[in-house]
């Protein structure tokens, strides 16, 4: 009886298969560090735009509601 | 003229009915039913071994697919992922939880590979392997096998 030759798994296709699989991940990698940077860029942005915002609010209700305090302890001269 | 039985009847490894061929000397007759025997016990062992040979092959090559699919669909996750993020449907945040997650699964996606590849290297040491030397090996490991061995008996021995 011939002895049984057992059939050659395809490592080479499988390693290709995950040096592909590996590719793809670094690109994701890559895309993810880009998608990192905007919402930082954003986020960056966005708080300073709040920053801006919260600044000018203070500003006109300062304006509006509240004396400055300059004026109030500024001597007033009459002629 | 029958042979002695009572010298040779027992049962045999390959090894030992390999031994019985060369040394048996008798007529012409009863040295023909020495190597037919001898011959059917290589013969069932090797039936065992290619049927264990057989059975890790499959099995082999069934975790082969089993490792391409999950390269696959590892793939196409990743693939996903990528473009969820780049669409915005996905946050920086959500897309690492996602890609360490896949990283981690291609990892051990690559031992098992590995640890493939060196199962399917033993077994192709173990389709080489001599059947004597794998009965004995089998033998050692389980000696309860030693009551399947063939047997050598009066009525083998002095058939016509």
């Amino acid at each position: 009886m011939p002895s049984y030759k057992p059939k050659r798994v395809a490592h080479r296709a499988l390693a290709r298969r995950i040096t592909g699989l590996s590719s793809i991940v670094d690109e994701a990698i890559d895309s993810l560090e880009t998608a990192t940077r905007r919402e930082r860029v954003l986020s960056d942005g966005e708080a300073e735009q709040r920053a801006d915002l919260d600044r000018s609010t203070q500003r006109s209700t300062r304006s509006t509601d509240e004396p400055r305090c300059g004026r109030l302890l500024r001597p007033v001269h009459r002629p | 003229m029958n042979l002695d039985v009572g010298d040779y009847s027992g049962q045999y490894t390959v090894h030992d009915a390999r031994r019985l061929k060369d040394e048996f000397r008798g007529s012409p007759r009863d040295e023909r039913v020495v190597v037919r025997f001898a011959s059917g016990v290589e013969q069932i062992t090797q039936g065992h071994l290619n049927g264990t040979l057989t059975d890790l092959d499959a099995q082999l090559h069934e975790r082969y697919e089993i490792l391409d699919d999950r390269a696959i669909e590892l793939k196409e996750a990743t693939q996903k992922v990528t473009r969820r993020l780049e669409s915005g449907r996905l946050t920086a945040a959500e897309a690492r939880k996602e890609i360490t997650r896949i990283g981690t699964a291609k990892r051990e996606l690559s031992e098992r590979a590995e640890q493939l590849r060196r199962d399917d290297a033993a077994l192709q040491e173990m389709a080489a392997i001599d059947p004597a030397d794998w009965e004995a090996d089998m033998l050692q490991k389980y000696p309860a096998l030693r009551r399947h061995l063939p047997t050598l008996t009066p009525g083998y021995l002095n058939q016509p």
